[in-house]
């Protein structure tokens, strides 16, 4: 059928006490084009925070802030990190460099510094990064860098999480942001889940607005 | 399609209508009906696709494992300018979260806020429709 309004006429005979009165012909335009189901993302990004140190200044990258990233599902360990394995549901990594790229004028970001940077994640470490919401977290145009980050996996029933305590901080210019706009995780598509399945767009947003 | 009831007289024939059935020669009779059906009348007729709908790819952000944007890709270019609603559903095609109608601008679309606050871990699927104008 070529496409246009579908038109269905119905005729009615409308009478009052006395006789016919009226006919009266309906006409019903309608042009549903079309509906369907579709899947949905079952490996996603579930949820981001940044949070501050017990006792640290809020607003501040500093030593012991702590990073937590959450898969929905349980994740192929190497994909993250080559030298990891399935077999263990709990993995940890000390001193991976992270850092707080400078951004510009637009948002900084936290992100693992470089590729290789650890003999166990030889081929790096594929979490992804994570846009921090204000321009203002590292004011230099060099790094934020934290290199004794601590990272600990956790592969649960049904889901995966990544805590990434900051350590080890130096170079760069780190200010305390009184407030921004969420942090915005875009993960790695290197990292899979258990069926070969990556992230795809799918993102994640962090409920605070101030993140350190 | 009719409707045959008793008559009931002119005062009640002020608030009802009154549908007729024809015979060839002459009106073979005429009822009165209350008009408590919802649907007036049935029919069905053919409609034409916009294109190949269930291509559209589904992606979302989510804040703390609440879906607060959806992303479409691969729309039909067909379907631009239709009006396009998505509702999200988890166990038993329970409905989670729904977002639209929305005019569709362009082949990638993004759309928020849905109702609902659905649960990404929860979902299992998404409608949509696509009307067109």
């Amino acid at each position: 059928m070529k496409r246009g309004v579908a038109l269905v006429a119905i005729t009615t005979a409308l009478v009052v006490p006395g006789g016919l009165t009226w006919a009266a012909s309906l006409l019903l335009a309608s042009r549903t084009l079309d509906t369907s189901s579709l899947p949905t993302p079952v490996m996603f990004p579930m949820s981001v925070t940044v949070a501050n140190k017990s006792g640290g200044t809020l607003g501040r990258a500093q030593n012991g802030d702590i990073a937590t990233l959450v898969f929905s599902r349980q994740i192929d360990e190497p994909t993250l990190c080559s030298g990891w394995s399935n077999a263990s549901p709990t993995q940890a990594l000390v001193n991976l460099p992270w850092s707080i790229v400078d951004g510009g004028v637009a948002n900084d970001r936290l992100r693992v510094t470089g590729t290789g940077v650890s003999a166990t994640c030889a081929t790096g470490f594929h979490i992804g990064s994570i846009d921090l919401g204000s321009p203002g977290y590292n004011v230099s145009t060099t790094a934020i860098d934290f290199l004794g980050t601590d990272i600990a996996l956790t592969v649960g029933a049904a889901t995966t999480t990544v805590t990434v305590t900051l350590d080890g901080q130096k170079n760069g210019s780190a200010v305390t942001v009184p407030s921004g706009a969420s942090a915005l995780w875009t993960p790695d598509p290197l990292l899979k889940d258990r069926a070969g399945v990556n992230c795809g767009s799918n993102l994640s947003r962090s409920s605070a607005t101030v993140q350190f | 399609m009719s409707w045959v009831g008793r008559a009931r007289g002119p005062a009640a024939a002020l608030t009802t209508v009154t549908i007729m059935t024809f015979a060839f020669t002459e009106a073979a009779g005429a009822a009165d009906v209350v008009p408590s059906p919802r649907w007036f009348s049935g029919a069905s007729a053919s409609v034409s696709s916009c294109g190949a709908v269930s291509g559209i790819s589904i992606s979302w952000t989510s804040t703390a494992n609440v879906v607060t944007t959806v992303a479409l890709g691969s729309i039909p270019a067909a379907c631009l300018g239709g009006s396009l609603h998505l509702t999200l559903v988890g166990a038993g095609q329970a409905a989670l979260g729904a977002v639209g109608p929305v005019v569709i601008t362009g082949t990638n679309q993004s759309m928020s806020p849905l109702t609902g606050a659905p649960s990404a871990s929860a979902v299992i699927g998404a409608f949509i429709t696509v009307v067109g104008a």
